[in-house]
C-alpha cells in the first residue's frame, strides 16, 4: 500500500486544526490577547483616569511622551491608555494596583509597542537585564517625568548620573580622567543592547580611533598608524587598545596618564 | 546573604503563605463581589521546579540567559496584601520571589497607613554570569583558551525607608540602603599569546588569553527626604550620604608563549573607596492651569581615597627591567565638588500651543593627588607625585514648543544646547625632583541639538510619526602647557556632527490586527584636528570616523478569533563604522550587523486551558577574519600562513534558536498548574564552536491564588 506523502499529512492535520478551531469557537468564549493588552477592557480617555491619579495626568503635559498626544477625543489609545492599556474595567473595579492595568515597570512590552528597535536591542545576545526582569525601562527611564531618570532624581544630574547608580566603579572620578565619559558613557556603550561584549558599539579598534585618529606618515597600504607620537602598529595587530595588554585601565587611572594598568 | 538564610527566609514566607491559605479561601467564599465595603485578601504563590539541561558551554548559556543549568526551585511568585486596622484602611503588601541555586530572591514588603506614615523595606539578590572563553585564533597551536571556571557576579540590595504622610505636616522620609557586588566577572583586556611561526619566521603575538576580576564593592547610602506643599508650590529636599568600597583584583596581562611554554601572569589588585554627600532642593508650581514653573539646586561633595599594588614579576630568577614592574600606589585622594543649578517654565496650551523652556549651570571642580612608587627590574624605587585638577564649568539651555491645532496632527519642535569649559591641569613629578610630565589644557565645548517631528492619525486606523534630529558638538582645546608633546594632549579640535530620522507607521486595518513598521537611520561624522609632533606625525584635520545605521522594526499582532492571538516582530540593524587607520590592514571597519524574528501565539483550547508558544531566531553577522582570507583589502595572503600584517579576528559570527511552548490549566477557582518546555541552540562558527550549545528546559508551577 502506498505511504501517504508529507504534503498530505499537513494537509490532514490542516484540515483538522481548522475544524478544531471552528468547533471549539462556537461553543465556548475564552478571549486570548496578546501582551499587554487585557481582555475586555476599553479605552475610556485621560479624564477618567483624573480623581484617582491627579498628579500623573496633571503633570503628563510635562513629560517627553506629551509631544505625541493628539489633541482629539476621537483618537483613542493615547496619555496613561497608551501605556497602560485600555482603562475601562480598572476604573469598572473602582482601582487597584495591578487590577486589570498594564503595568510597564513589570513587563517591557507595553513600551516595545512603540519603541519597536528597543525590543530587538534587548534581546541581543549583551543586553541590560530587562527581559530577565532583573531591570525595567523605568530602571532608568522616568516616564511620568523627563526622559532620562536623574542619579539624584528631581530632575536635576549630572552627566553620568544615571549609569553611576549602577555602575560607580566606572564613572567614578580618577586622577587621570579618560576624557571620553565627559562625552557620556553611550559614546562608547550601546546601553540597551548590543551584539558586542560589555555593550560595546564597536568591538574592534574602530571604538577608540574614531576619536584618536590622527594624520600620520604614509597614507598607502602598509603605512604607519600614529597615536600621539608612538607608532601603534605592532600593538593594534595584537588585539584591541583596550585588550592588548595596554590602556587597560580604560574608565581612568590613578596611576598612569596613558591609562595603562 | 548566606544561601542558609536565604533558604529559612524562603521558608518562612512558604509556611506564611500556607498558613494563610484557609483563612483567605474562607474570606474569599464570604466575600460577594458587590460586599465592596469588607476589603478582600489577595494571595497568590507560585512554587515552581525547572530543570535545564546544556551540552556545550554551560557558562555561555549561562551568560545569554542569567540562569543556572541543573535543577532548581522554589517560589516565582508570592504576593499577598491585606487591608486591616479599625477603619480597614491600612494596607500590608508582600511581594516576594526566591530561586534557590539561581541565587535569585526578592522580597518587598510595605506598610501604609494612609494619613499617618509608611514603611518599606526589601531586598533583591540575583547572579549575572559570564562566560569564561577569550579570542580565538585559528593558527595558534591552541587556538583558544577557557578558564574552566564558573565566574559570576552577585549582586544584591536592601532597604528600609520609613515616612511620615500626617496632613498638613511635611512628608518625611528616612531610609537607608546597602548595596553589594560580590564575586568574578569576566573582562575585555585579554593576555598575550605568542607562538613562533614558520612561514614566515617570525612570531606572531595576539590578545586571546580570558582573564577575570575579583570584585568586592559595598555602597551605604543614608537617604532623608522631606517633601512640603505651601498653597499650589511643592517644595522637596533629598539628603544623600553615600560611603562607597570596591577592592578589586585581577590578571591582566597573562603572557603565554605556546612555543617556549613560558607563562607569565600579572596580579593588580586596586581599592577605592568615598563618601559622597549630596543633597538637592527642588521647588515646582502650576501657578496656573496654564503656567508651570520649577527651579533646583544639587551640590554635591565626594571625598576619595585609592590604593594599588601591581607586580608583573611572578616567576623564578631575577627580575627584569622593561618587563618586570612592581608598581604601589602609597596613596591617592581624590575630591570632586558640584554645585547644579537649574530652572524651567512651560506655557500653554494656548490655542493648541504649548511652549516650554529650561536653563541648567554646572560647575564641578575636581582636585586629584598620587604618590606612587615604580619599580622594575632589581633596579631602585622611582617615586612619582601626581597632581591633577578638573574645572568644569557648563551651562545648558533648552527650548521646545508643541502645536496640537492641525486636525488629528501634533508637531513638535525642540533645541538644546551647551556650552562647556573645561580647565584641565596635570603635574607628575619624579623623585628627583624633574618634571616627567606638565600639561594644561582649556577645552570649550559646544553642543547643539535640534529635535523637530510630528504624530498623525488623519484616519482613525492609522497613525504616522517622525522625527529628525540634528547634533553638532565641537569639542576645542588649547593646549597652553605640554612638556610630554605628544599625549595625551595632541587633539586640538573635534567635531562630531549626527543626522537621524525614524519614521513609524502604525495600521489597524481591522479591529483584530495591529501592524507597526518603523525604520531609523542614523548618520555620524567625526572630524578631528591633531598637532603636528614631528616628521611623521604631521597632524592637521582628518575624517576620524563615519558611523551609519539603518535599523528596520515590524511587529504585527493578529487575533483571529477571540481565543487565538498571533504575534510577530523582525528587526534588521544594518550599521557600520569607519574609522581612519591611515590604510593599516589590521584596522578592519567595524560591521555589527545583526537581524532577530520572534513570534508567538496564544490559544485556549476550552475554559480552563491556555497554550501558548513562542519562538525567536537572531542572526549576528558582525565576525571580521581580519587578513585571513580576501576581504576587501589588498593583502597577500597565502592560505596555510600567516599574514603578519593582520590584525585580530574580532566580532561575532553567531545564530541562536529560542523555542518555548507552554500550557496552563485551571485545575479549580484558585489554583492554576503551568507546564513550560523551552529548547535553546547557539552556534557561534567564529569562534571555533567552542562556545555552542544546546539546551532544554521543562519547568512545572502551579500559581495557587485566594
Amino acid at each position: 500500500m502506498k505511504r501517504p506523502g508529507l504534503k498530505a499529512i499537513i494537509a490532514a492535520l490542516a484540515v483538522v486544526g481548522v475544524c478544531g478551531v471552528i468547533v471549539s469557537c462556537v461553543t465556548m468564549d475564552h478571549a486570548m490577547v496578546p501582551p499587554p493588552m487585557i481582555p475586555g477592557a476599553t479605552y475610556v480617555g485621560m479624564d477618567i483616569c483624573a480623581p484617582c491619579h491627579e498628579k500623573q495626568v496633571r503633570d503628563f503635559k510635562l513629560t517627553s511622551h506629551a509631544r505625541l498626544q493628539i489633541d482629539n477625543e476621537k483618537v483613542v489609545g493615547q496619555g496613561c491608555e497608551g501605556c497602560h492599556g485600555p482603562g475601562s474595567l480598572h476604573a469598572e473595579a473602582g482601582g487597584g494596583r495591578g487590577k486589570f492595568i498594564v503595568n510597564p515597570s513589570k513587563d517591557p512590552k507595553a513600551c516595545y509597542q512603540c519603541h519597536l528597535d528597543k525590543q530587538a536591542q534587548m534581546n541581543l545576545p549583551y543586553h541590560h537585564p530587562v527581559r530577565e526582569g532583573r531591570m525595567s525601562c523605568s530602571s532608568c527611564h522616568d516616564p511620568h517625568g523627563a526622559d532620562i531618570k536623574k542619579g539624584k532624581s528631581l530632575m536635576i544630574a549630572r552627566v553620568n548620573d544615571t549609569c553611576a547608580q549602577c555602575h560607580r566603579e566606572q564613572t567614578r572620578p580618577h586622577v587621570y580622567e579618560h576624557e571620553a565619559l565627559r562625552e557620556g558613557c553611550t559614546i562608547c556603550h550601546q546601553v540597551h543592547g548590543s551584539v558586542n561584549q560589555k555593550m560595546l558599539i564597536e568591538r574592534n579598534q574602530n571604538l577608540c580611533l574614531k576619536c584618536h585618529a590622527q594624520v600620520g606618515i604614509g597614507g598607502a597600504v602598509g603605512a604607519n598608524l600614529y597615536i600621539g607620537d608612538s607608532n601603534h602598529n605592532t600593538r593594534v595587530r595584537q588585539g584591541t587598545c583596550y585588550n592588548a595588554g595596554c590602556h587597560t585601565a580604560i574608565h581612568g587611572s590613578n596611576l598612569n596618564d596613558h591609562l595603562r594598568y | 546573604m548566606n544561601s542558609a538564610l536565604w533558604k529559612s527566609l524562603m521558608a518562612v514566607l512558604t509556611m506564611l503563605a500556607l498558613a494563610t491559605v484557609a483563612p483567605a479561601a474562607d474570606t474569599g467564599k464570604t466575600n460577594s463581589p458587590g460586599k465592596e465595603e469588607e476589603p478582600e485578601p489577595n494571595f497568590l504563590i507560585t512554587p515552581q521546579v525547572r530543570m535545564i539541561q546544556v551540552d556545550g558551554d554551560k557558562h555561555k548559556f549561562r551568560e545569554d540567559y542569567w540562569m543556572q543549568d541543573g535543577w532548581t526551585g522554589g517560589i516565582e511568585e508570592f504576593s499577598w496584601h491585606q487591608m486591616f486596622g479599625a477603619k480597614k484602611d491600612t494596607l500590608l503588601e508582600i511581594e516576594a520571589r526566591g530561586l534557590y541555586d539561581d541565587d535569585d530572591y526578592m522580597m518587598k514588603l510595605q506598610l501604609v497607613k494612609p494619613d499617618f506614615g509608611f514603611v518599606r523595606t526589601g531586598f533583591t539578590q540575583y547572579r549575572k554570569y559570564f562566560d569564561d572563553t577569550g579570542g580565538y585564533y585559528v593558527p595558534f597551536r591552541q587556538p583558544y583558551f577557557d578558564l574552566q571556571q564558573d565566574v559570576s557576579l552577585l549582586m544584591g540590595n536592601w532597604y528600609v525607608d520609613l515616612g511620615l504622610t500626617i496632613p498638613h505636616w511635611p512628608k518625611i522620609t528616612f531610609g537607608f540602603e546597602h548595596q553589594s557586588k560580590e564575586g568574578d566577572k569576566s573582562m575585555l583586556e585579554w593576555g598575550t599569546v605568542a607562538q613562533t611561526i614558520s612561514v614566515p619566521a617570525t612570531s606572531v603575538t595576539k590578545n586571546i588569553y580570558p582573564n577575570v576580576k575579583s570584585i568586592y564593592e559595598s555602597v551605604d547610602i543614608f537617604k532623608a527626604d522631606v517633601e512640603y506643599d505651601i498653597g499650589k508650590v511643592h517644595m522637596a529636599d533629598q539628603f544623600r550620604f553615600e560611603s562607597y568600597d570596591n577592592d578589586t583584583t585581577r590578571a591582566d596581562d597573562t603572557g603565554i608563549n605556546l612555543t617556549t611554554g613560558v607563562f607569565k601572569p600579572a596580579r593588580i589588585r586596586e581599592d577605592f573607596s568615598h563618601q559622597q554627600f549630596s543633597n538637592a532642593y527642588f521647588v515646582e508650581s502650576h501657578i496656573h492651569d496654564k503656567v508651570y514653573v520649577s527651579a533646583g539646586y544639587l551640590y554635591v561633595d565626594m571625598t576619595g581615597d585609592a590604593d594599588f599594588n601591581m607586580a608583573t614579576f611572578y616567576g623564578v630568577g631575577t627580575p627584569v627591567a622593561g618587563t618586570d614592574k612592581f608598581w604601589l600606589i602609597r596613596d591617592a585622594k581624590l575630591n570632586q565638588d558640584s554645585h547644579v543649578l537649574n530652572a524651567s517654565v512651560m506655557f500653554g496650551p494656548f490655542w493648541g500651543t504649548t511652549l516650554y523652556a529650561g536653563a541648567q549651570v554646572e560647575e564641578t571642580y575636581t582636585d586629584a593627588f598620587s604618590n606612587s612608587d615604580h619599580r622594575e627590574g632589581v633596579g631602585p624605587s622611582s617615586v612619582v607625585l601626581a597632581d591633577t585638577s578638573t574645572d568644569k564649568g557648563r551651562v545648558q539651555e533648552n527650548a521646545g514648543i508643541r502645536f496640537t491645532k492641525i486636525p488629528y496632527t501634533v508637531i513638535y519642535g525642540e533645541g538644546r544646547w551647551v556650552r562647556e569649559s573645561i580647565d584641565v591641569y596635570r603635574s607628575v613629578i619624579e623623585g628627583d625632583g624633574a618634571a616627567e610630565l606638565e600639561q594644561r589644557t582649556d577645552g570649550d565645548i559646544e553642543r547643539d541639538e535640534y529635535v523637530a517631528g510630528f504624530n498623525t492619525s488623519p484616519i482613525r486606523r492609522a497613525s504616522l510619526t517622525g522625527q529628525y534630529r540634528n547634533s553638532y558638538r565641537r569639542n576645542r582645546y588649547d593646549h597652553e602647557i605640554d612638556f610630554e608633546s605628544g599625549y595625551p594632549a595632541f587633539i586640538t579640535d573635534q567635531e562630531f556632527q549626527t543626522h537621524e530620522i525614524s519614521a513609524k507607521l502604525t495600521v489597524r486595518p481591522h479591529n483584530r490586527v495591529t501592524a507597526s513598521l518603523k525604520f531609523q537611520m542614523v548618520d555620524t561624522d567625526i572630524d578631528t584636528d591633531t598637532q603636528t609632533l614631528s616628521a611623521a606625525v604631521p597632524g592637521g584635520n582628518v575624517n576620524a570616523a563615519n558611523y551609519r545605521a539603518k535599523i528596520y522594526s515590524a511587529n504585527v499582532t493578529f487575533t483571529p478569533i477571540n481565543r487565538l492571538y498571533l504575534s510577530g516582530y523582525f528587526s534588521l540593524t544594518d550599521s557600520q563604522t569607519v574609522a581612519f587607520d591611515n590604510y593599516l590592514n589590521a584596522v578592519q571597519p567595524s560591521k555589527n550587523d545583526s537581524y532577530t524574528a520572534m513570534g508567538s501565539a496564544g490559544y485556549a483550547i476550552d475554559d480552563k486551558t491556555e497554550a501558548t508558544v513562542e519562538y525567536m531566531y537572531q542572526r549576528v553577522f558582525t565576525f571580521d577574519n581580519n587578513g585571513w582570507s580576501s576581504n576587501g583589502r589588498p593583502l597577500s595572503f597565502t592560505p596555510g600562513t600567516v599574514n603578519v600584517d593582520a590584525g585580530m579576528p574580532l566580532g561575532t559570527d553567531s545564530t541562536r534558536r529560542m523555542f518555548s511552548a507552554g500550557i496552563s490549566r485551571r485545575i479549580t477557582k484558585n489554583i492554576t498548574a503551568r507546564l513550560r518546555y523551552g529548547y535553546f541552540q547557539y552556534d557561534e562558527p567564529s569562534g571555533g564552536n567552542v562556545n555552542d550549545y544546546l539546551a532544554h528546559m521543562a519547568m512545572a508551577s502551579c500559581a495557587i491564588r485566594f
